[in-house]
């Protein structure tokens, strides 16, 4: 029986590294490589790990699968009459000591270039992008006019949207997380972005989207029922397709039904957000 | 096997299939009023709802109501099955829908007792904000509008990241779901003025039994009642339908858009002035609700209500003003640039043009108020937000100066 | 009974003429109302036994909405959603994750471990023949009943039960508008909260009391079984831990019903009602949470360390490997464990300096954890390994243990949090330590110690069937949530295929609700086991185990006052295959010529 056991066990850590072994494959897996050059630091230290972690895992087992084999009851044998080993226990204590170490410390500097704002570039900090701001259930965006650095304080030229946010591509771009009621957090799974939207504070985001694309943004803090219904998008374009995307939300937000030609009158008739549809 | 162990058995067997039951099928819920009419005028009613719009799982095609159903699927050719598209519609709105806005479209489903302001009950046909005239249906791309841009400042959200074809069909399910409440609470009231209110007919009968000689007998109140509804019914049906079609076409129509023939007037200090002036006047009276400073205070808030269609008239149990929902209401708060139906010049020029369907929000365009004095009210408006020292309006054309200027060299 | 007087306490001798007089109590104070340590431990036992299937139907009414998004759910929709075909709301997914959690954390795991286990253990292993402070301890049970009353009553009042998850982090929860279950519930569930810690906190005290004071003549600190010395730091760090809650506790319900702002900042407007006035940070509350409730996630696994540690070397027969080390390395975790609460809140908007702190004392708190998985491997390497239902447990611990573990230390290293906080995989981490690791643990621990309890044995053959059913359906289910969390679905979403990048998962979500089912059907054949053998399991005596710690020379179930004859301990507990006898084992009470009595420094 004893073998059966050990085999049990054995079966199963094979299964798990198993299924880590197959999973990217179908697609369970990191969504895709990371869109921001942080991103790829933060899943190359992920790989760090993993790689660490299963070299573990599979040693531990190893180890376990041998002795539940070989010391299995039934051989007529006595246990082993020792209360341990000061010396393994110094080596199994420094040895994992020093490579814990050694992950908390080569991972010091993502995370500041990451969170302290000295550390951010400081062009994009002295022009965000946008304002997002997090209410029940959904995403309030303000950007400031074209040409306009964006102010604390609303401003009459300011440009209003919900849950589509553009930003430019290529370079890194600062929005200012807020929130109107409750804790939310902004989460860009793609860009491997995430931070709480604290009420009562307003907080510095960065990243930089590498590609032009449409990236989902996800609520990850429970937020009240409808935390799975903030479901919003980021949209990374060329710096000149931003510019444009912006005239645009200008003349439609300030649209009052005669200016524009009448062909596109009936155009206008959409919303603001249609015509970024297309 | 033993006594002992055939019984825990047939226990643990019980109470594992103690779960099972036959599945719960969503239907459609009556209107209150519906059920206050008699039996003999209650039952055409649900017979006729359900003749023409079946229930959720069960729905029914009736051409004659100007709803785009999709084709039915092949395999049920030659069988009025409802089309693919009121389907998809449908299973859109039990996912993304269902729970604010309810299985019939009544504004009550679990998530709304929680919610303020309620979600909409949309079985009177009355939609809050659209871009059509005083009294008329919404069109369906004002509905579109509001599930793309959600209503801000409410629990309504935006649904922009759906895609067009879905947002089209959620859009067809909910009018489906207007156009059976608006026509159940039409065949209904249709039945109360044939006397069909229980209310009514117990109150006759009351009264016959006052009068034993030439009093109505309940035999005749009802004979009468059942010759109405037969001889009545199927052209009411038809009519109330007809018109039903006539005005949701109605609203697709460009003449039934509100569009400002005068482009908006610059909101200059002049303009803000006018329109201050005009916010303060007996003319326009917005001060009555919307309050001196525009916080939605005004002192028509103060007063306690007639609920409208009531004889004796009754008032509301809380202060203030009310909408035809029935929902406490209050006027909007000007000063946080929060606007609801939208917040281009165009939509608030709507708004005051047309008024807010359902709401004491009244329309002013075309009677009260021309253009330019729209125009300049809107500037004001926009201008609350911001201490009414400047209107929001677009960042001047010229270059801006170079402490602002964002340097969008890119890379 | 505060002291230990020889003479005058043999418990079970007949004779002897007591201060106590209750030869006959009747059945309210032998079986409801007991201050006696063994039926309060069995009481306890019951009772989250039957909170655990409760809390488990919770989780899998959210397996099912998960893997039958806004389809029909049985049972539950049947009763409470049948206007609308039988899908429940939105609001009812955010409410049915908040109880399963709290329910499993404050109702099961905690009371089972310490309750139960502690309240049966302590005096048993150390030689003494009641708790401390017996009225207390009784107390400690009763005053679970007030929290299961209230968690329950929260269910049925407006709004429904608390919905903020059990972190229950402001202004969600204390803004009443902010969720249905911030009306009512929300309250309710703040003051069940406080029965429970001050449940837990009886039992610390006492606790400590009685192994501090208590023991027998002979059992030195060091001579104490690993559960003893769990149970021990265990109860030390409830002493210092949950005060804090408690106090957080009341902050968040004067803000609630008095309309202070601990935690309340100003300007917030929530459901359209006017803007909040207030003063408050939220991130307050996440401290003050945290910094009891990250020990007390050590509260939940270390009492299973030290039950892993005992009964692994009953069944390797030989003694466990590095006991100092070992009792160092709880203390470790424990001291440790008072200074990572930060790593709940890397992405919270807390200081980032204070992210670099709590991510070296965080990954410090693996080294203890990984020292004591070397240990157990040390406690089977060179044994004569049985496999019994108590010890297939334990290994399993070891192995669900280490995985738990590993992914911390994902999720301790900061920059890879930010990517996996809120997703899966914190939800596989802990569901690997408490559910794997604790909850295997008392599984063995009910088999290991069933027979001294009843004097009856479970049945072994289900016992394994059940470990294997278990075993798979937990893996089977939780495992993959790894892969979920790397995939970044986060938690508590009722429906995370409204997003694109998540659309996918659906199969893999299915086939984890079928395990779980699996998983939670099969605990029903414990529930059989436990009561078809209370009835008709084979009657065992004292020692049916051959094992070395005191419980195991009392009556097997022992009476009212424990031991018949007082022990005397000569050794440590570990002396498995020692060469001084012939079995393979030496109780710690065996007398041997060449002992040098009760204050021996052989061990």
């Amino acid at each position: 029986m004893g073998k059966v056991w050990s085999a049990f066990f054995v079966f199963w850590a094979a299964a798990a590294v198993g299924l880590c072994w197959v999973s990217p494959h179908y697609g369970w897996w990191l969504p895709g490589e990371a869109a921001s050059p942080l991103g790829t630091e933060i899943d190359d230290l992920f790989h760090l790990i993993l790689i660490i972690t299963a070299i573990t895992f599979i040693g531990t087992h190893a180890v376990l699968g041998y002795v539940l084999w070989k010391f299995r009851t039934g051989q007529n044998r006595r246990g082993t009459f020792t209360h341990g080993s000061h010396n393994l226990e110094v080596i199994w204590t420094i040895v994992p000591a020093s490579i814990m170490l050694f992950i908390s410390l080569y991972q010091m500097d993502v995370w500041q270039r990451y969170r302290v704002k000295s550390t951010f570039d400081q062009q994009a900090m002295r022009a965000p992008v946008a304002e997002v701001t997090a209410r029940q259930f959904e995403w309030r965006i303000r950007y400031p006019a074209p040409g306009k650095v964006l102010k604390d304080m609303p401003q009459p030229d300011d440009l209003y949207t919900v849950n589509d946010l553009h930003v430019p591509e290529g370079r890194p771009v600062v929005i200012k997380l807020r929130s109107e009621d409750v804790l939310h957090s902004f989460f860009l799974p793609h860009l491997r972005v995430k931070q709480d939207a604290v009420p009562g504070l307003v907080i510095p985001v960065w990243f930089e989207a590498l590609h032009s694309g449409e990236y989902d943004l996800v609520c990850a803090e429970l937020c009240g029922w409808g935390h799975y219904k903030m479901r919003g998008r980021l949209t990374a374009e060329r710096e000149a397709d931003f510019q444009a995307y912006l005239k645009k939300l200008s003349e439609t937000q300030f649209d009052d039904g005669v200016t524009s030609q009448p062909a596109e009158a009936a155009e206008d008739e959409n919303s603001q957000a249609a015509e970024d549809e297309s | 096997m033993s006594v002992r162990t055939r019984y825990i058995f047939s226990l643990c067997t019980a109470l594992l299939l103690a779960g099972c039951g036959p599945s719960p099928d969503p239907s459609f819920v009556l209107s209150s009023k519906t059920d206050e009419l008699f039996r003999d005028a209650r039952t055409p009613v649900v017979k006729a709802l359900e003749e023409n719009f079946g229930s959720p799982n069960n729905l029914v095609v009736w051409a004659k109501l100007p709803l785009d159903y999709g084709k039915a699927e092949p395999e049920v050719a030659g069988h009025e099955e409802a089309g693919w598209k009121i389907k998809h519609g449908r299973n859109l709105y039990m996912v993304h829908c269902l729970h604010c806005h309810g299985v019939s479209g009544d504004g009550n489903g679990t998530t709304a007792k929680f919610l303020e302001p309620r979600p909409r009950d949309y079985r009177n046909g009355v939609f809050k904000f659209t871009s059509t005239l005083s009294g008329l249906k919404p069109s369906r791309n004002d509905l579109k509008v509001i599930l793309q841009n959600g209503i801000p400042g409410s629990t309504m959200p935006s649904f922009v990241l759906l895609k067009d074809d879905e947002l089209d069909a959620i859009i067809e399910y909910v009018r489906f779901l207007s156009m059976r409440g608006e026509y159940e609470i039409k065949l209904v009231n249709e039945m109360s003025a044939m006397g069909g209110v229980t209310k009514d007919i117990e109150r006759r009968i009351a009264d016959g039994r006052k009068d034993k000689e030439n009093g109505e007998t309940r035999e005749s109140i009802l004979q009468e009642l059942n010759e109405a509804i037969e001889g009545d019914l199927p052209d009411l049906q038809d009519s109330i339908a007809s018109d039903l079609a006539e005005d949701w076409n109605n609203a697709e129509s460009p003449d039934s858009q509100v569009l400002p023939e005068l482009e908006r007037v610059a909101p200059t200090a002049e303009s803000l002035a006018r329109g201050k002036d005009l916010y303060y006047s007996k003319k326009a009276k917005c001060v009555d609700c919307h309050g001196l400073s525009g916080r939605g205070d005004g002192a028509l808030t103060e007063d306690y209500w007639d609920v409208p269609n009531t004889t004796p008239a009754q008032k509301y149990h809380v202060r203030g003003l009310h909408d035809v929902w029935g929902n406490p209401q209050q006027p909007r708060d000007l000063t946080r640039g929060l606007y609801r139906g939208g917040r281009r010049p165009l939509d608030l020029y709507r708004r005051v043009f047309a008024g807010i369907k359902g709401t004491q929000m009244p329309a002013f365009g075309g009677t009260v108020l021309n253009d330019t004095e729209i125009w300049d009210i809107v500037n004001y408006v926009m201008s609350l937000p911001f201490d009414g020292k400047v209107s929001a309006a677009p960042a001047p054309e010229e270059a801006p100066s170079q402490e602002e200027k964002v340097a969008v060299t890119g890379r | 009974m505060s002291t230990l007087n020889p003479a005058a306490h043999g418990a079970a001798s007949h004779d002897h003429s007591d201060a106590h007089g209750h030869h006959e109590i009747g059945f309210v104070r032998k079986y409801l109302f007991s201050t006696d340590h063994k039926m309060i431990g069995i009481q306890f036992l019951f009772t989250t036994l039957f909170l655990m299937l409760f809390g488990g139907a919770l989780a899998l009414a959210v397996r099912w909405q998960l893997a039958f998004p806004w389809k029909e759910m049985p049972i539950i929709g049947n009763m409470l959603f049948s206007g609308q075909g039988g899908v429940i709301s939105p609001e009812f997914y955010t409410m049915l994750f908040t109880m399963h959690a709290t329910v499993m954390i404050f109702l099961v795991i905690i009371p089972v471990l310490a309750g139960a286990f502690g309240n049966f253990l302590i005096p048993l292993q150390i030689g003494a023949d009641d708790m401390a402070f017996p009225v207390l301890n009784m107390l400690s049970y009763w005053f679970m009943w007030p929290a299961m009353f209230l968690f329950g009553l929260s269910f049925f009042v407006e709004g429904g039960a608390a919905a903020a998850g059990w972190t229950s982090y402001p202004p969600l929860s204390v803004l009443k508008g902010a969720a249905p279950g911030s009306l009512s519930g929300q309250t309710l569930w703040l003051m069940g909260i406080t029965f429970v810690g001050v449940s837990s906190m009886m039992g610390s005290v006492n606790y400590m009391t009685t192994i501090i004071n208590m023991r027998a003549p002979g059992m030195t600190l060091f001579r104490m079984p690993m559960t003893i010395w769990a149970m021990f730091v265990t109860a030390i760090l409830q002493a210092f831990a949950l005060p804090v809650l408690t106090a957080a506790g009341f902050m968040q319900l004067s803000d609630r019903v008095f309309d202070t702002t601990f935690f309340k900042p100003g300007g917030l407007i929530v459901n359209n009602a006017e803007a909040t006035i207030g003063g408050g940070q939220a991130l307050l509350w996440q401290h003050l949470f945290w910094f009891y409730s990250h020990p007390a996630v050590y509260i939940m696994v270390l009492p299973a360390m030290g039950i892993v540690s005992d009964i692994l070397a009953v069944f390797a027969r030989k003694p466990l490997f590095g006991y100092k080390p070992m009792v160092y390395s709880l203390a470790a975790i424990a001291g440790l464990g008072f200074i990572v609460w930060g790593h709940h809140m890397f992405i919270s908007g807390m200081n980032p300096a204070l992210g670099m702190t709590f991510m070296v004392s965080t990954i410090m708190i693996a080294l203890p954890s990984a020292v004591k998985v070397f240990n157990w491997l040390g406690t089977l390497w060179g044994g004569d390994i049985q496999f019994t239902t108590p010890s297939i447990n334990c290994i399993a611990f070891i192995s669900m243990f280490t995985v738990g573990g590993l992914s911390g230390i994902f999720m301790a290293a900061v920059p890879v949090d930010i990517y996996i906080h809120d997703t899966y995989f914190i939800v596989a981490h802990f569901h690997y330590v408490l559910f794997g690791s604790t909850l295997f643990a008392v599984f063995g621990g009910i088999h290991f110690w069933f027979p001294k309890m009843f004097g009856r044995m479970m049945h072994e053959g289900w016992g394994k069937v059940h470990f294997v059913l278990s075993f798979i359906g937990f893996n089977c289910t939780f495992f993959p949530m790894h892969i979920l969390g790397v995939a970044g679905m986060p938690r508590r979403l009722a429906d995370p295929y409204n997003y694109p990048y998540l659309e996918h998962l659906l199969p893999l979500n299915q086939f984890m609700t079928m395990s779980a089912m699996l998983m939670g059907f099969t605990q029903l054949i414990l529930i059989a086991n436990i009561f078809y053998s209370l009835f008709y399991g084979k009657k065992v005596g004292r020692n049916p185990w051959n094992a070395n710690t005191l419980e195991w020379t009392a009556p097997s179930p022992p009476g009212h006052g424990n031991f018949d004859i007082l022990p005397v301990v000569y050794r440590g507990p570990y002396e498995y295959a020692s060469p001084l006898v012939e079995e393979d084992y030496l109780p710690q009470t065996r007398y041997l010529p060449n002992d040098t009595g009760p204050a021996s420094t052989h061990h």
